[in-house]
């Protein structure tokens, strides 16, 4: 099994949230981090296993 | 006046030979002292000794009647043959990684010894002569330290090459021992005696570089694989990227349906709008997974 690491620049902050229930949906995607970019976006990282 | 000179010279000369003498008696004690670099506790058996009753002891290895034995005969022939073996081996190696952790470490330590007990020395002695002498001599062995030092990375290289020696060996003894457990149908003599020249190559130096080529080689790659593994979209909006993200969140199992038809690992990136949304989410529709 490998993982796998995305990372999801610029959301729009009214996107997070459904991007992120999306990912932690099952089968979950793991080690899901937002950074906030202070310009009204976020990046989302999160690890798959494959 | 001449006299006078020659008596002060001779004077200086056995007072230089007794603060030698005194140093390197400081350093014989000092190295003859410690214990952490000595290759062990004595043996009850020297080495050749116990190699030697295991070599007596080992029965001759003749194929013909090995294959004319029942079953748990063969076993125990093998199992013998195979446990003495590796016995020997282990003595063997044992002294071999002695001798390689003296090599690495003898110079160093000894040239550091030597410098203490020099240096200790000059302050022990009055004459300004005899001081620089020893000094003088503390200096040079300093030198050769520092010469020594240059070597370091090739300590390093045979510590770690150590270290891949025993791994190796630890591998392979792991994996005679499972054999052992076999039956000789399962782990027939030819493969073992395989497995006992592995066991004694892994112990080799030349077997430990290759280990650690092998390991530097495994971890460069995993270092690739992780780097390849990162991926990174810009999030980029559209109607089919919502509706997906929208059947996603309805839940009951979605997600891996949706999955299944773009492997997981591309699900992210498809719900940060990059790759064919429009087609996985028409193929969603089409297969009733998404409304």
């Amino acid at each position: 099994m490998a993982k796998k690491t995305t990372v999801i620049k610029s959301v729009p902050a009214d996107k997070v949230a459904g991007v992120i229930k999306a990912l932690k949906e099952p089968p979950a995607a793991e080690n899901i981090k937002q950074t906030d970019n202070k310009d009204g976006t976020f990046d989302i990282e999160a690890t798959v296993t494959v | 006046m001449y006299r006078a000179a020659r008596a002060a010279a001779e004077q200086g000369g056995v007072r230089s030979r007794k603060a030698m003498t005194a140093a390197s008696l400081l350093i014989a004690l000092l190295a003859s002292g410690c214990a952490s670099i000595s290759a062990g506790p004595p043996r009850l058996y020297a080495i050749e000794e116990e190699a030697a009753i295991i070599r007596g002891s080992l029965r001759e290895m003749n194929l013909v009647e090995f294959s004319r034995l029942d079953e748990v005969s063969r076993m125990r022939y093998r199992n013998d043959w195979l446990a003495g073996r590796m016995y020997a081996m282990d003595m063997q190696y044992t002294a071999y990684e002695a001798a390689l952790t003296r090599e690495r470490q003898g110079v160093g330590f000894g040239a550091a010894i030597a410098t203490i007990g020099l240096t200790t020395a000059s302050t022990l002695v009055s004459s300004v002569a005899t001081k620089d002498i020893l000094t003088g001599t503390a200096g040079a062995v300093t030198g050769a330290r520092a010469a020594y030092d240059s070597d370091v990375l090739l300590a390093h290289s045979v510590q770690w090459i150590q270290s891949q020696m025993r791994t190796r060996r630890a591998q392979v003894a792991e994996r005679i021992l499972r054999g052992m457990k076999a039956s000789t149908t399962n782990y027939p003599l030819a493969a073992a005696l395989i497995d006992l020249e592995d066991y004694y190559r892994a112990g080799t130096f030349t077997g430990g570089m290759i280990a650690t080529t092998e390991t530097l080689g495994a971890d460069a790659r995993f270092s690739e694989d992780q780097k390849d593994e990162r991926l990174q979209v810009t999030f980029r909006g559209s109607s089919a990227r919502d509706a997906l993200e929208a059947c996603i969140n309805l839940g009951g199992g979605r997600k891996a349906k949706i999955q299944a038809i773009v492997g997981a690992a591309n699900l992210p990136l498809l719900l940060g709008g990059s790759g064919d949304v429009e087609g996985v989410l028409a193929q969603a529709r089409n297969t009733g997974i998404c409304p």
